[in-house]
């Protein structure tokens, strides 16, 4: 399954909050991610 | 079959896999991975903008709660009745009129507060306006000085100015010609009182015929009427979703309080059952008992902290119970209530005629004005002195007025409630009962007691004090805990005794407010998830 095209209705609303609170978490990962790389990049250049 | 959770779980662990092996050695490789982080977070944060849209929809639409069109029509229902109860009820045109409240207000607290003695002021004035007795500036005539100040206030209230430059001057010019004016106020209104008691009381016993014909009910009838309704606004709002609502959203209520596994905790500590084991007439009754037990807790917790009314008006009545005895049942020609009834009439007569004097122009040989102004100022003297043993013989005709009603309306049948009732109907001395349990009590404070304790008693459904007399030997504590015991409930001594006794009251109510809670349109789980997504939201 792709996660673009997640169906939210079909989650219960406990399901629901559990997703965003980790995409919300992954999202987070991401950011960081990106700044570690970011800074990788300078570095390097 | 995959759930969608795991499916959506599975795709965040892959993706994050994929960012951490992902190369990061050489510019190339390392703007490759920025891209793929770039368009990954992309494509999260569209989810996350879905998955928020729906949790706010979700939000609202649970969210979404009527108001009970029958709760404010039931208000409005029990005000009318009450209004109707207090113009009918037993006690004298003088409580009816709030004078009591009043009079202890301008003879006591406000003496510090001038905007409030004046709003006393005024509204005394208006009470007498309401039963029909229009009085003005010329009927504070004890004396020169209550006579002046209430010729300002009452112009400058005329003008719409009642905290006026002009009032604040004269109250000043007068208080330092008498330091005694606030005194004179008092006695000044009780006189006023006494002088048109006949009338008033007419003027209520006409009005109480009006209303029961109105209502074709008689008083006890209104009252049954009154606390029907209140029991009805009582159930209704138990389930109501929208009181239920606000009490979560107001902290008066705590979600993690309400979670299954917490009251079955409860229900077994309290039952000794387990709730999932109950058949469903078990379970009924066993909710029953626990909706009796809720309000049972409340009346008694609340009678508690007014229970030093009632004990002031039975310490009164055991000692006339013994003066009595003492007299051995002799019944005095006159009683104490008799004799300063008839003393505040002498003295009345001798100020009233000491101010006629004064008001003469004394005339010498031949009509000649005379200077007669050390003589009137020792008069004047006399008479302020007079006053102030007018204010003292009425205050002890207060006291004498609890202990002839005490006596008369109290006997051994009587129940807890009518012995509250009785003490709550003298407001000044409800108050003095107040300050002897509190003496840092601030007026304020005081005023707010004294209400609460009045809304007490008019707005409960009493299920315990109304039934308990005062001859009842055994502890209201004990009665409450014996009758539950024989509904298989858990409870001990040691549950009403201080600092356990609050802690029986949350669970209880717990219980019950998780019963009332399924009756709504919420589930224990939509409530759940309304608090977390407000918290979330910020709504």
């Amino acid at each position: 399954m792709e996660i673009k095209s997640i169906k939210t209705s079909k989650l219960e609303n406990d399901e629901l909050l559990d997703v965003q609170k980790q995409i919300e978490s992954f999202i987070k990962f991401l950011n960081t991610e990106y700044e570690t790389v970011k800074k990788l990049e300078e570095e390097n250049s | 079959m995959k759930s969608l959770v795991q499916s959506i779980e599975e795709q965040i662990s892959t993706d994050k896999e994929v960012i951490t092996v992902l190369p990061r050695n050489g510019i190339k490789s390392i703007k490759t991975l920025l891209e793929t982080i770039q368009e990954m977070t992309q494509k999260y944060e569209d989810v996350n903008k879905k998955l928020l849209e729906e949790i706010e929809t979700r939000f609202n639409e649970l969210t979404v709660v009527e108001e009970n069109e029958e709760l404010p029509k039931l208000e409005q229902e029990i005000l009318k009745l009450d209004c109707a109860i207090k113009n009918t009820d037993t006690r004298s045109s003088y409580e009816k009129m709030r004078l009591d409240k009043i009079v202890y207000n301008v003879n006591g607290y406000y003496k510090s507060n001038l905007e409030r003695l004046n709003k006393e002021l005024v509204d005394c004035v208006k009470q007498f306006e309401a039963v029909g007795i229009r009085i003005s500036a010329n009927d504070f005539n004890i004396s020169e000085y209550a006579k002046e100040y209430m010729t300002a206030l009452l112009q400058e209230v005329y003008n719409g100015e009642i905290n006026s430059e002009k009032i604040k001057d004269t109250f000043e010019k007068v208080y330092w010609k008498c330091s005694e004016v606030v005194s004179h106020l008092y006695v000044n209104i009780r006189y006023i009182y006494d002088k048109y008691e006949n009338e008033i009381d007419k003027f209520y016993e006409n009005k109480t015929t009006e209303i029961l014909q109105g209502l074709n009910a008689t008083q006890e009838q209104v009252e049954e009427t009154k606390i029907a309704l209140i029991r009805r606004k009582k159930k209704i709002e138990d389930v109501d979703d929208k009181i239920i609502l606000g009490k979560f959203y107001n902290g008066a209520l705590n979600i993690n309080d309400y979670r299954e596994e917490n009251y079955k905790k409860i229900y077994l500590e309290l039952i000794s059952k387990d709730v999932s084991e109950l058949s469903e007439k078990e379970k009924n009754e066993t909710d029953e008992s626990i909706e009796k037990l809720n309000d049972n807790l409340n009346e008694y917790f609340k009678f508690n902290e007014y229970k030093f009314l009632s004990d002031g008006v039975l310490n009164i009545r055991e000692e006339e119970l013994k003066r009595l005895e003492k007299e051995n049942g002799k019944k005095a020609k006159k009683t104490e209530y008799d004799i300063i009834k008839e003393n505040i009439k002498k003295l009345t007569v001798e100020i009233f005629k000491t101010n006629d004097k004064l008001n003469k122009p004394a005339k010498g040989l031949f009509g000649r004005k005379v200077d007669n102004s050390k003589k009137n100022n020792n008069v004047i003297l006399q008479r302020n002195n007079s006053i102030l043993e007018l204010k003292k013989l009425y205050m002890q005709l207060d006291d004498e007025i609890i202990k002839k009603k005490i006596m008369e309306n109290i006997d051994e049948t009587s129940s807890i409630l009518d012995v509250l009732k009785l003490g709550s109907y003298y407001y000044g001395f409800m108050a003095k009962e107040i300050i002897k349990k509190n003496l840092e009590i601030t007026d304020k404070e005081l005023g707010e007691m004294a209400q609460n304790i009045r809304d007490f008693i008019t707005f409960s459904n009493f299920t315990v004090i109304n039934y308990i007399k005062i001859s009842d030997k055994k502890e209201l504590s004990v009665i409450i805990k014996d009758k539950y015991q024989l509904f298989g409930m858990k409870l001990s001594k040691e549950n009403f005794q201080e600092g356990n006794l609050e802690d029986l009251i949350k669970k209880v109510k717990i219980l019950n407010n998780y019963n009332n809670i399924l009756k709504s349109k919420f589930s224990i789980n939509d409530l759940s998830y309304i608090m977390t997504v407000k918290e979330m939201l910020k709504k």
